[in-house]
């Protein structure tokens, strides 16, 4: 009985050091490292659709950014403070059109779609006509001084780094930034109403009765003020 | 004992061995995401213990992204396995690859509620595996 006793504590330490030599053996070969980011990205609501609109008319959609219930626990003291940024793309048509090049390629995933778009934004039997420049994004009740909250007006060039609408969220100070993402419809050049005011913006009547489209979505670009670990 | 009986022991002792092996080295994370009431609402806890999707509203979406990173000198297989009920919600850029050696990849895990989700949190696990590619 002893010794039954004594070869299986043998056998149970052979196999536990086989098992943890082998785990170090093996991490040391293939050193693959792997960590999460603390950058994030929020996908604007599918459901943000202006649906059909006319010249010169306004539409608005109001989101929130927070913090979050695990951020806010009382005891997560690492970090209290999000920069983060609204980012804005052309939108591919999806899913994708016949007469697109990519339906050619296999297995062309919506992310891949994206990519296209945003290098080709001018492929109009792929990507929607850009929305862009046409959506402004304003912080609705601004905060107190020091500002962190910046918004950027409709009619803006979306490729200029100054067009990215920017803000902050504390979980102490400042937990949460409502954003209204107005639509400001451009008219069509040559039918523009007599106070039209955004003179250079109007759109070729070509795309009249056409689908516009833009990629929102709100990116963690920096966190701190806490206990860093 | 016979011979057969007791090399089929030693290849399933092996086996059983290097599944262990793979299980305790893969890199295993806590996914977890908060449905709640609202429209357009997006709580987010970028920190990176683990991959937490925040609160969210229905039909809102959120992607974390985990980076990999080779810089060992053998091809490295990598195949993710998602639990729990939060496996349904999470898709994967990138599944069951080849890491070459010295290559940097970021795995994306895009989240989407659906407009039918309930109010609830939504919780699971998922495990990264990195099995050296011999042949």
């Amino acid at each position: 009985m002893k010794k039954k006793i004594i070869l299986g504590l043998i056998t149970v330490i052979a196999i536990t050091g086989s098992v943890a030599a082998f785990s170090a053996f093996e991490a040391h070969i293939i050193n693959v490292t792997a960590h999460i980011e603390n950058a994030l990205r929020v996908i604007a609501p599918e459901e943000m659709t202006f649906g059909t609109v006319f010249p010169q008319e306004k539409m608005e959609e109001l989101f929130l950014i927070t913090t979050s219930d695990s951020f806010c626990a009382p005891d997560q003291t690492r970090v209290t403070s999000i920069d983060y940024k609204i980012v804005q793309k052309p939108k591919p048509i999806w899913p994708i059109p016949e007469n697109c090049e990519l339906t050619g390629l296999q297995e062309v995933t919506l992310d891949e779609a994206r990519v296209y778009c945003h290098q080709y934004s001018e492929d109009l039997e792929c990507c929607y006509p850009s929305l862009c420049p046409y959506l402004s994004k304003t912080i609705i009740d601004p905060d107190p001084e020091p500002y962190t909250d910046y918004g950027v007006p409709a009619f803006h060039d979306p490729d200029d780094p100054s067009s990215i609408a920017t803000g902050t969220i504390d979980k102490f100070e400042d937990p949460e930034d409502f954003w209204l993402i107005d639509l400001d419809v451009p008219c069509f050049e040559g039918m523009c109403a007599q106070d039209w005011t955004h003179q250079g913006w109007e759109l070729d009547p070509a795309l009249e009765s056409e689908i516009f489209g833009c990629d929102l979505w709100v990116e963690v670009t920096g966190i701190y003020g806490g206990i860093l670990e | 004992m016979s011979k057969i009986k007791l090399t089929l022991i030693t290849i399933g002792v092996i086996v059983a061995l290097l599944v262990v092996v793979q299980i305790v080295n893969a890199a295993k994370y806590k996914m977890v995401v908060n449905v709640v009431e609202g429209e357009n609402v997006m709580g987010v806890n970028p920190l990176a213990d683990k991959l937490d999707f925040g609160d969210l509203s229905r039909n809102n979406g959120m992607t974390r992204y985990v980076t990999m990173k080779s810089s060992g000198g053998v091809e490295t297989y990598v195949m993710v396995w998602k639990f729990g009920e939060i496996a349904d919600l999470v898709k994967l850029n990138k599944n069951n690859f080849v890491l070459e050696s010295g290559e940097e990849v970021k795995l994306a895990f895009e989240i989407q509620i659906p407009p039918s989700a309930p109010i609830k949190q939504y919780s699971g696990s998922v495990w990264i595996f990195r099995l050296p590619r011999i042949f």
